[in-house]
C-alpha cells in the first residue's frame, strides 16, 4: 500500500531525509519515531504529497505519487499535527466542502456516523473558534476519513486530546487498520505507539536506524534482554541524544 | 524589579534589532528595506527637512507652504494656537469621555501572555506589577512621542523645538495612559465590590451627562457669534471658539486639560518652562492615585492578554479583523453544495462563505435604496433637468468606482489563495490538479469584482444616455454595444488581475508570508510597495498585446466592413471582432497563467520558503 524507495528531501545543503526506503502493507500500522528534528514530519509530508521530495519514489496503493499525484491523493489522508481549519466554515460546512473536493455524492450519510463516532455530532453547526483543540482535531480526522482512504498519515495525532480522546483515537486507528488501511503515524508517546503499531521505523538525522516489526526492532537493540520497551529501544537506537 | 524590567526590555529590543539586521542578509528583506528606506526618505524625511526652518523672532508659527502632498496642512498652519489647543483639548476630552461611557466588562492592565506566565506567579506585590506595567507603557510612549515630534514637525506648533514638542506629546500620552490605567483599576474595584458593568456604565454616563449639561449651560449666554453671525469668516472662527471654551464652568473644567496640552502648544520657551510644572502635576497625581489603589486586576489582565494574543495570532494569518470579532455568527450556505460536480465550485462556495459578512442584506438594502432614490428622482422628478443634473455625477461616480474596483479591488479582496496560504498543506493533499485549486480560489473575488464592475458599467451607460446629445456623440446602439463588450471583457480581466497577487503568493511565499507574519518594519513597507507596483506593471504587460491586436483588428474590420455598410454600422460591427480578439487573448493569457501557476503550486514547498 505504501512503498517508499530511496526517499530523499534536501533543503539546500541540508538533507532532512536521506535515502529512506520502507513499505507498509494493508492492515499494518507503522510508527515513525525519532528525536526532535529527525525528519519525521518532513517524511510524512513527502509521503502525503504535501511537499515534493528531492529524490526517490513513493507509491500509494499502487499509484506513483510523482507521476500521478491526483490519483495517489484520492487514496490517502494526511492528518497534520496542528488542526488547520477554515475559520468561517462550520463543522458541517467543512465536511460538505471536502465532500465536493473528493466527489462524494452521499456525504451526509457518510459524515453523520463519523461525527457520531468522533463525538462532535452536536457541534455540527459550530465554527472552529467555538471548538476546543481536541474537537478541532476530531473535525480534521472526520474530514480526512470522509472519502474512506486506504492510506493514512498521522502526524502526532494524539496531541491535544484528553485521555478518553486518546483511547478513542487509538481504537479508531486500530480499527481502520483491521479494515485494511495502511497507516503511518509519528508520535513521541512511545508507550502508546507500542499499543497501536505493528511496525516501527526509527529515524535519526533523516536516516533510518531501524525498521521492522516491534519484535524485530526489539531483538536488534535488546542485546538478548527480554521485555524491552519501545522507550528503551528508542534510547538505545538514538544514543539518547538529538545529535 | 525595575532592573529586571529594564533587562527584559533592553534585551528584547537589542535582539529584535539583531534579528532585523540578520534578516537583511536575505535578498527579500534587503530589497524591501532599500525600497522602504527610499520611500521614507522621499515622502517623509525630505519634506520634513524643508519645513524645519528656524522660528520667527516673535515665536508665532508661520503658514507652512510645503509640497503639494501636504498642502492640506496649510490651513492648520494658518489657524491660531488657541484653536489648535481647543481642537486638541476637544479630542482629549472626547477620548476621556468615551472611556467613562463604555467601561470594559472585565477591566485589567495590559500584560503579554509571557509576562503573565512569569510575573503573576512570581513573589511580587500588586504594586510592583502596576509599576512594571506603567514603566512598560512609558517606553512605548517615549518612542511614540519622538516619532510624532519628528513626523509632524511640519505642523510647527509651539516654539520649544522638536524636543519640546516630543515632551508635549509625552505629557499628553502619559496622562491618557495613566488615566486609562486608573480608570481600569477603579472599574475593577467597583466590579470587585459587586457592582455590575451596567451600573458602572450608568454612573459613567451620568457623570459625563452632568458635566456636559453644566458646560452647555455655562456657555449658553456666550454662544452668540461675533457680529451676530452675519459676516463671520474663517478669521473670526478661532476667536469665537476660543471664547466659547473660556467661560464659566467650562473654563474651570478645562483647566487640567489646558495644563496638560500647554507645553505642547507653548508659543515660546519661557511659556514652555512655566507650563512644565502644572502639566506634570496631572500625570503625577494620577500616578499617586494608581499606586495607592489595592485592586485585584489579575483576572481582567489575563482575559485582556488572551484577547490580544488571539488578535496577534489572527494578524499573523492576515485575519486580524476576524479575530477582533470573536462572536462572529455562523453564516448560511450561499448555495447548496452537492458532492457531485466541478470541485472548483467548492472553493467558490467556501470563499463566498468567508466574504458573506461584507455583503449582508442590510448593505444590499441601503445600496439598492440609494440607487432607487436616485433613479426615482431622475425619472419621475417631473422635469428633464433633474435627470440631466444627476447624470454627470452618476457617470463620475461610476467611472471612479469602476477604476478603483478594477485596479485596487484585487489587492483588497483577498479571499483567495492569499488567505488560504497557511492551509496550503491541506489544499495540497486534495486530489486536484494545481490549476484547479488556483482557479477555484480566484473564482469568488473574480465574481464579486465582475459584479461590481458590471454595476459600474450599467450606471455609466445609463448616465451617458441621460446626458444631452451635445455632451455625448455615442448613439444608443453604439453605447449599448460598447457596454456589452466591456461587460464581456470584465470577468477575464478581473481573473487575470487576481492571478498576479495570487501568483506572487505562490512564487514568493517567503515574501508573502513574511509580509503577513513578521510585523512591521521598514523592509515590510518596501515589500508591500514592490508587490503593488509589481501587480500594476504585470497587468499592463498582460493587456498590451490584447490592446495592440484589438486596435489592428478593429481598423482592418472597419475598413473591410466600410466597403459594404454605412460608416456608423461598420464602426459598430467592427467592434465585434475587436472585442472577440481581446476576449480571446485575455482568456488565453488567463488559461496559460492558471496552468503555469497550478504547476508552481503543485511544486510549492512552503517549508523550504519559510525556512529561508
Amino acid at each position: 500500500m505504501i512503498e517508499a524507495q530511496a526517499l530523499t528531501k534536501r533543503y539546500g545543503d541540508f538533507t532532512a531525509v536521506r535515502e529512506l526506503s520502507f513499505s507498509v502493507g494493508p492492515g499494518e500500522v507503522l510508527g515513525l519515531v525519532g528525536p526532535n528534528g529527525a525528519g519525521k514530519t518532513t517524511t510524512l509530508r513527502c509521503l502525503a504529497g504535501v511537499i515534493p521530495s528531492s529524490g526517490g519514489s513513493v507509491r500509494i496503493a499502487g499509484c506513483d505519487l510523482g507521476a500521478d499525484p491526483v490519483g495517489a491523493k484520492r487514496k490517502l489522508a494526511f492528518f497534520p499535527d496542528e488542526p488547520r481549519l477554515f475559520d468561517y466554515l462550520t463543522v458541517r460546512q467543512h465536511l460538505a466542502f471536502v465532500a465536493r473536493i473528493y466527489g462524494i455524492s452521499n456525504h451526509e450519510a457518510v459524515a453523520q456516523p463519523l461525527l457520531e463516532e468522533l463525538e462532535i455530532a452536536d457541534k455540527a453547526n459550530k465554527l472552529p473558534n467555538e471548538l476546543s483543540r481536541g474537537m478541532k482535531q476530531k473535525l480534521v480526522i472526520a474530514c480526512g476519513l470522509l472519502h474512506g482512504p486506504q492510506v493514512m498519515f498521522f502526524d502526532e495525532p494524539l496531541t491535544g486530546l484528553d485521555p478518553l480522546g486518546i483511547r478513542r483515537m487509538k481504537d479508531s486507528i486500530i480499527r481502520r487498520a483491521k479494515e485494511g488501511a495502511a497507516i503511518v503515524l509519528s508520535s513521541h508517546l512511545l508507550h502508546l505507539l507500542e499499543e497501536v503499531c505493528s511496525h516501527v521505523l526509527i529515524l535519526k538525522k533523516g536516516e533510518k536506524i531501524a525498521d521492522g516489526t516491534l519484535a524485530e526492532v526489539a531483538a536488534q537493540f535488546s542485546s538478548g534482554e527480554p521485555d524491552v520497551s519501545l522507550e528503551d529501544i528508542f534510547i538505545r537506537a538514538t544514543g539518547g541524544s538529538e545529535s | 524589579m525595575l532592573r529586571a524590567l529594564v533587562y527584559l526590555r533592553l534585551k528584547s529590543f537589542l535582539n529584535r534589532l539583531t534579528a532585523g539586521a540578520a534578516r537583511l542578509r536575505q535578498p527579500k528583506y534587503f530589497v524591501g528595506a532599500l525600497v522602504g528606506a527610499a520611500y521614507i526618505y522621499y515622502f517623509m524625511v525630505r519634506p520634513m527637512n524643508a519645513s524645519w526652518r528656524p522660528m520667527p523672532p516673535n515665536g508665532m508659527q508661520q503658514p507652512y507652504y510645503g509640497r503639494s502632498t501636504y498642502l492640506q496642512f496649510q490651513a492648520f498652519g494658518q489657524v491660531s494656537t488657541s484653536v489648535g489647543g481647543a481642537v486638541v483639548l476637544f479630542l482629549f476630552l472626547l477620548r476621556q469621555a468615551l472611556s467613562w461611557i463604555s467601561p470594559p466588562a472585565q477591566p485589567g492592565l495590559r500584560f503579554s501572555e509571557a509576562e503573565i506566565a512569569f510575573l503573576f506567579p512570581a513573589p511580587l506585590t500588586r504594586r510592583s506589577l502596576i509599576h512594571f506595567n506603567l514603566v512598560s507603557s512609558q517606553l512605548r510612549i517615549l518612542l511614540s512621542s519622538i516619532i510624532l515630534a519628528v513626523v509632524f514637525n511640519r505642523w510647527r506648533v509651539g516654539a520649544a523645538g522638536a524636543i519640546g514638542r516630543a515632551f508635549g506629546w509625552w505629557v499628553i500620552f502619559s496622562t491618557i495612559s495613566l488615566h486609562s490605567t486608573a480608570f481600569g483599576l477603579v472599574v475593577a474595584k467597583a466590579l470587585a465590590r459587586s457592582a455590575s458593568p451596567g451600573r458602572v456604565r450608568a454612573i459613567g454616563l451620568s457623570a459625563v451627562g452632568v458635566l456636559a449639561a453644566a458646560a452647555v449651560f455655562s456657555i449658553a449666554g456666550h454662544a452668540h457669534p461675533p457680529g451676530g453671525g452675519a459676516n463671520i469668516g474663517p478669521a473670526d472662527l478661532p476667536k469665537y471658539m476660543d471664547r466659547l471654551v473660556d467661560v464659566g464652568f467650562l473654563h474651570w473644567l478645562l483647566v487640567p486639560f489646558r495644563w496638560v496640552v500647554a507645553p505642547f502648544l507653548a508659543p515660546n520657551l519661557r511659556t514652555f518652562a512655566l507650563a512644565l510644572g502644572p502639566a506634570l502635576l496631572i500625570p503625577a497625581g494620577l500616578y499617586a492615585w494608581i499606586v495607592r489603589m489595592e485592586v485585584p486586576f489579575e483576572e481582567g489582565s489575563i482575559a485582556l492578554s488572551e484577547k490580544w494574543a488571539q488578535i496577534r495570532a489572527a494578524g499573523k494569518e492576515g485575519q486580524i479583523y476576524r479575530a477582533a470579532k470573536a462572536d462572529r455568527p455562523v453564516r448560511r450556505d450561499p448555495f447548496r453544495l452537492s458532492g457531485r460536480g466541478r470541485p472548483e465550485a467548492a472553493f467558490f462556495w467556501k470563499n463566498l462563505l468567508a466574504i458573506q459578512s461584507w455583503f449582508n442584506p442590510r448593505l444590499a438594502i441601503v445600496f439598492l435604496g440609494t440607487v432607487a432614490v436616485i433613479v426615482a428622482s431622475t425619472n419621475f422628478g417631473g422635469t428633464k433637468g433633474i435627470g440631466e443634473g444627476y447624470a454627470p455625477i452618476v457617470l463620475a461616480c461610476a467611472s471612479i468606482a469602476g477604476g478603483y474596483t478594477l485596479f485596487l479591488g484585487p489587492q483588497l479582496l483577498r479571499q483567495d489563495l492569499r488567505a488560504d496560504l497557511p492551509n496550503a498543506d491541506i489544499l495540497k493533499t486534495y486530489p486536484l490538479a494545481g490549476w484547479q485549486i488556483v482557479l477555484g480560489e480566484i473564482l469568488t473575488p473574480a465574481a464579486i469584482l465582475s459584479g461590481l464592475l458590471w454595476l459600474a458599467i450599467l450606471a455609466g451607460t445609463w448616465a451617458l444616455g441621460r446626458l444631452g446629445s451635445d455632451q455625448t456623440t455615442l448613439e444608443p446602439v453604439g453605447r449599448i454595444v460598447c457596454a456589452a463588450f466591456l461587460a464581456l471583457l470584465v470577468p477575464p480581466l478581473c481573473a487575470l488581475q487576481l492571478l498576479i497577487p495570487n501568483g506572487a503568493a505562490i512564487l514568493f511565499p517567503g515574501w508573502f508570508q513574511s509580509m503577513r507574519t513578521r510585523g512591521g518594519g521598514i523592509e515590510m513597507i518596501g515589500q508591500r510597495l514592490i508587490f503593488v507596483f509589481g501587480q500594476l506593471i504585470a497587468v499592463l504587460i498582460a493587456l498590451l498585446p490584447a490592446a495592440l491586436l484589438a486596435v489592428g483588428v478593429f481598423i482592418a474590420s472597419r475598413f473591410w466592413l466600410g466597403l459594404f455598410a454605412k460608416d456608423h454600422v461598420a464602426t459598430i460591427a467592427a467592434l465585434f471582432p475587436a472585442a472577440a480578439t481581446v476576449f480571446a487573448i485575455l482568456a488565453g493569457e488567463l488559461w496559460c497563467g492558471l496552468w503555469w501557476l497550478g504547476g508552481r503550486f503543485e511544486r510549492l514547498d512552503l517549508s523550504r520558503e519559510i525556512r529561508g
